[in-house]
């Protein structure tokens, strides 16, 4: 499989790249799929690769619409959740905890998860700055989250809306958010610390982890004196913790007393937020710089320049499907200054990202080196989102299993052997393929592709993916031709060659002379589904 | 004023293409700090400040013995298989031939025992759960209340330990009805001249108040004192150091000095003292003790 890949991706190279380039970029077809596919996790419909087909300037105004479409939104939301790790399989408390059916339980974890991730995407969306969303005096809910805690969400309403919390919660967009802090928990030993280091990663890509520590080993780790000790005075550990300590100290007001008690998770506790400087000994700050506490957060934040400088890496590692390292230094410098002259509008970060040669290069050029080789990837696999939203837009089937989305959980579904991230044990998602990820992928080809025939063709059901083709059709015929190519346009962005034509056509024919003409397009259709050409972009 | 500035320091290049050192220091300084603490403005001035405090103790001030006679009155419901175990009961859900629910976890303890003539009586009441009437009204708990009091002829103490979220929408008491948040610590004592209670921590019933040593007393000369701090609407807290005549400067926690203030709060301050119990009533001396 993985030699096919690679065959696959050289075959999709541009040739018109001038001598001595690091990258190739992509053909304008399979462009515009990567892009529909990123910026609306489906593939370009027939119009839109006609449109290009016409007009190659088309390409930006056919981006221009992608990022107005609404499922914008979601695809935001799978990027934000590969980096928040909000989307959890199971927090402190679950479905019971709130007297609600069993059935409910990943509608719930699902809707805590994305909280957080919604109001970046709306905010994103709605072309506010960047800041808000850690200046802003809302959160968003759907019916469930506006059921289960106090929030102004209006009754009868549908889908995700802005709310206000009703409990004396701060201004500070995400930070005021549960789905935030009901994934980065702490206890009485940990006082918040590691919800501090979790904001110094996700808002400044700072990884307090990362930083090298030299301990004495004569630091009594082993017990809490010593360590509450140790973390004030020996440099190793001053060295991250006067950080950490002032961070902390502002993040009392959601302190729990039981950490699974639906009633203190739900609800901020300002009378808390005063025993930061009781419990850690230092009074709430921002890398050296005093605040009042979580009120003041957010707007301290907001003026730190690494918070643009990782809004811009943070872009670019969702949409080049690779970490960022110090080679990128001057790219990812050159987009925050672009984000700043933007004035702090994510879709046009978007639309920066998209720009880069990172973004849409379809091969390494002559002068790409080693390190190039191993770290970019110019074929990505479609997550297991795209996957999900990709596959249903083309056949309708969607995989699910006792209300259970299957490709957006790992408890019973299969989110992490798709290659995705659960936000606690795998944080960064699959690059390469490997076996269980073709498992799955054939499996969800096997399945969709049943779907659709027996829908389509056997039930007489709307049509969706095969538009005209009857059962009686055989190849030769111009439904059964037309149909195809248009499959692989919708599937690929590109036609068949003459030479795949003719051995698709006398696949289909011996299949179907031995399983009938329903079974011959299962066949074909799980096979073009699970086709590196569709599964990556 | 953010925008003409980027404008001006959009990004330059040099022929190559490359960023010149100045447009990059020129862009980073864009997103310097422009803002910190002390630009902080109050936004309550020393009158807001006293309607608050006024307004949130309308609410009455939160009591455990309330909550703890909540939940006795409860388990009086207790019909021998819901819910099982009694006071300390661990219960899915399940609900009493009398129509009330029980679903969650309790340990309720209760010690008392003489000493030196004075009663030791100790309670601690657990809650994680929720306890339903008929009626439809709840009871709900996620924390944890200890109360030890020493009562005897000449000297009552006491020792609170306040912890979690409660809320039960069936009482009678603002506080308890619209739900209570408090980590808080309370030492009492009363004796045949004077209580006085003493709180540290914080609590939310309505608006967050803290208590920073805040001392009350039944000393008509000296019913309050100490700092007690309250949080506005904009999240930021408001200091009042109470003085003995009930009078005391305010200020923005961390910030400028917003006036004198006299609120009106004795009878805040005298359901504070309820918590501190009362003396034994004093034994008769009848003179047998010594007997022929």
């Amino acid at each position: 499989m993985i030699w096919t890949l690679l065959a696959c991706t050289t075959a999709t190279v541009g040739d018109s790249e001038a001598p001595g380039a690091r990258y190739e970029s992509l053909p304008e077809a399979l462009l515009l799929r990567r892009m529909s596919l990123d910026l609306r996790g489906v593939t370009p419909t027939l119009d839109e690769l006609e449109r290009l087909e016409q007009d190659p300037e088309a390409l930006d105004e056919l981006r221009r619409e992608f990022l107005d479409d609404p499922r914008l939104e979601d695809r935001l939301v799978s990027f934000f959740a590969e980096r928040w790790h909000t989307r959890l399989d199971e927090f402190q408390v679950g479905a019971p905890d709130y007297h609600l059916p069993g059935d409910l339980e990943f509608e719930l974890e699902r809707s805590v998860g994305e909280e957080p991730l919604r109001l970046m995407a709306r905010i994103a969306y709605d072309d506010r700055p960047w800041t808000d969303i850690v200046t802003a005096d809302h959160s968003m809910a759907n019916p469930l989250l506006g059921q289960i805690w106090e929030l102004d969400y209006p009754a009868g309403s549908q889908g995700w809306r802005e709310v206000h919390y009703d409990d004396g919660r701060p201004a500070v967009g995400v930070l005021a958010t549960n789905g935030l802090w009901w994934r980065y928990t702490t206890n009485s030993s940990n006082m918040n610390r590691s919800r501090a280091a979790a904001i110094a990663r996700l808002l400044l890509c700072q990884d307090l982890l990362s930083r090298p520590v030299s301990l004495d080993g004569a630091i009594q780790l082993d017990e809490e004196d010593g360590t509450a000790e140790a973390i004030s005075t020996v440099p190793g550990c001053v060295a991250c913790h006067a950080t950490i300590e002032p961070l902390a100290a502002s993040l009392f007001g959601f302190w729990t007393v039981i950490g699974y008690n639906p009633d203190e998770l739900s609800s901020y506790h300002p009378e808390r937020e005063q025993l930061g400087p009781v419990y850690l000994g230092v009074q709430p700050g921002y890398y050296g710089q005093p605040i009042e506490g979580l009120v003041e957060l957010g707007a301290a934040i907001a003026n730190d320049s690494r918070f643009y400088r990782c809004a811009a890496q943070s872009a670019a590692e969702a949409l080049w499907r690779r970490p960022v390292g110090t080679r990128d230094f001057r790219t990812i410098d050159e987009l925050r200054r672009g984000f700043l002259v933007d004035g702090l509008l994510y879709r046009e970060l978007l639309v920066r990202v998209t720009d880069t040669e990172e973004y849409r290069a379809g091969a390494l050029g002559p002068a790409a080196t080693e390190e190039d080789l191993q770290r970019e990837r110019t074929w990505r696999m479609q997550s297991p989102d795209q996957l999900s939203t990709s596959v249903e837009e083309l056949t309708g089937f969607l995989w699910t299993w006792q209300g259970f989305e299957q490709l957006a959980n790992d408890d019973p579904g299969y989110r992490v052997l798709a290659g995705g991230v659960d936000g606690w044990a795998v944080t960064r998602p699959q690059q390469d393929p490997g076996l269980t990820w073709a498992i799955f992928v054939e499996r969800l080809a096997q399945a969709a592709a049943a779907h659709t025939v027996d829908r389509e063709l056997v039930d007489g059901g709307a049509r969706r993916l095969l538009l005209q083709v009857e059962l009686t059709d055989r190849p030769g015929d111009p439904a059964w031709d037309e149909d195809l190519a248009q499959v692989y346009l919708r599937l690929f962005a590109e036609l068949p060659s003459d030479e795949e034509l003719s051995e698709v056509q006398e696949i289909w024919t011996q299949l179907e002379s031995s399983e009938g003409p329903a079974e011959a397009w299962k066949l074909l259709l799980s096979a073009l589904l699970r086709d590196p050409r569709f599964v990556g972009y | 004023m953010l925008i003409p500035l980027i404008l001006a320091c959009s990004p330059t290049t040099d022929p190559k293409g490359t960023p010149t050192a100045s447009s990059r220091d020129t862009a980073l300084d864009l997103a310097a700090p422009a803002w910190s603490a002390d630009d902080a403005v109050a936004a309550w001035d020393a009158q807001d400040i006293q309607a608050a405090l006024e307004l949130n103790a309308t609410l009455g001030f939160a009591n455990p013995e309330s909550i703890r006679r909540s939940f006795l009155d409860f388990m009086t419901q207790d019909d021998g298989t819901c819910p099982s175990g009694g006071e300390n009961f661990g219960s899915l859900k399940c609900t009493t031939e009398s129509g009330y629910t029980f679903s969650g976890i309790s340990i309720y303890q209760e010690r008392s025992s003489s000493v030196d003539g004075a009663r030791q009586q100790s309670w601690t009441h657990v809650g994680d759960y929720k306890l339903t009437r008929p009626d439809g009204t709840s009871f709900e708990s996620g924390g944890g209340l200890v109360s030890s009091a020493t009562v005897g002829t000449g000297l009552a103490e006491i020792d609170l330990k306040l912890r979690g979220s409660w809320i039960d929408a069936g009482s009678n008491m603002g506080w308890f009805r619209s739900g209570l948040s408090w980590l808080l610590l309370g030492l009492g004592r009363r004796d045949a001249e004077v209580g006085e209670l003493t709180l540290d921590g914080g609590v939310t019933t309505g608006r967050a108040v803290y208590f920073d040593d805040v001392r009350f007393s039944t000393d008509p000369d000296c019913r309050i004192e100490g700092t007690l701090s309250i949080q506005g609407d904009d999240g930021h807290w408001y200091d009042w150091q109470a003085g003995c005549d009930g009078c005391g400067p305010t200020s923005l926690q961390g910030g400028e000095e917003l006036g004198s203030i006299c609120p009106a709060l004795d009878t805040w301050a005298a359901a504070a003292m309820l918590l501190v119990p009362g003396l034994e009533p004093e034994v008769m001396d009848t003179g047998l003790e010594d007997g022929p």
